[in-house]
């Protein structure tokens, strides 16, 4: 049975007794302004409560701000990674293609003498 | 407040997700046998080292066979030869091809247009003499090298 029925039930069969005894009436005047007192301490917790509670609540959002952005900071990070394979992969197919099919064959690259051929003063 | 960060911190969930399944899943290797009989006759001569290559390589590679059936025939048959040459390179050798191949990229235009008259001319040259211009280039690295022109 919950308070909420309890309080209802209570305040139902007080309002069904007229004339109230006086004394009676003082008394649950008494007991209502304690229960309201002790209720109020139970919502207003201390001040050193409150700051915890407070810097607790600020804590989570901050770790889950600073979850956030490790996350994304490794999704760019592995997003550039595989970019850069992609990127690297093409430059090697776009040179090694060239070779293949270029006008100057394989041995023209590897002989040194070539390459002094080109160096030498034009006439 | 809360729900918009925790909505966020899932979608970053998400794209990290998805991402590490493009780029960091690690491919399966491509066999020889997984090529279809085309890609093998075209690579036919790096079949003994190609279950061994790296994926970078083998992806190029590929890359190269795509591109084959669009050449002209004359130019097919020259990819084929330069391919059995390059299968006997070592990486080494490749790489100081592809390092003079940027050199040589990065002359003028006017310049580059010169280079297959430059190799011809070469040939025509006696043994004896290209011998003594390759002498003169080993000569040459052994000192402190001049500035590079290419």
């Amino acid at each position: 049975m919950s308070e909420h029925f309890v309080g209802y039930q209570t305040r139902h069969f007080l309002n069904q007794i007229d004339p109230i005894d006086p004394r009676i009436a003082a008394r649950l005047v008494a007991i209502r302004v304690n229960v309201l007192a002790r209720k109020q301490e139970t919502t207003n917790p201390s001040l050193l409560i409150t700051s915890v509670a407070s810097v607790l609540d600020y804590s989570r959002a901050l770790a889950a701000k600073l979850w956030l952005v490790f996350l994304l900071i490794i999704f760019a990070a592995l997003s550039a990674s595989s970019w850069r394979q992609s990127h690297f992969t093409g430059e090697l197919e776009k040179i090694d293609t060239a070779l293949l099919t270029g006008d100057l064959p394989i041995n023209a690259y590897t002989d040194p003498g070539f390459d002094a051929w080109l160096k030498r003063p034009s006439r | 407040m809360a729900k918009a960060t925790i909505s966020l911190v899932i979608f970053a969930l998400a794209l990290l997700a998805s991402t590490s399944l493009y780029a960091g899943k690690p491919k399966k290797p491509i066999l020889w046998r997984d090529l279809n009989a085309k890609q093998q006759v075209i690579l036919a001569p790096l079949a003994p080292d190609w279950d061994t290559m790296g994926g970078t390589s083998k992806e190029k590679w590929l890359g190269i066979a795509k591109r084959y059936p669009a050449m002209k025939i004359a130019v097919q048959g020259k990819v084929r030869r330069r391919i059995s040459e390059w299968a006997s390179l070592t990486v080494q050798e490749r790489q100081g091809i592809r390092d003079k191949y940027r050199k040589l990229k990065a002359l003028t235009f006017e310049r580059q247009q010169t280079l297959p008259e430059a190799w011809k001319q070469y040939q025509q040259l006696s043994e004896t003499e290209r011998e003594l211009l390759r002498t003169a280039t080993k000569r040459q690295s052994t000192k402190i090298e001049p500035a590079d022109r290419f």
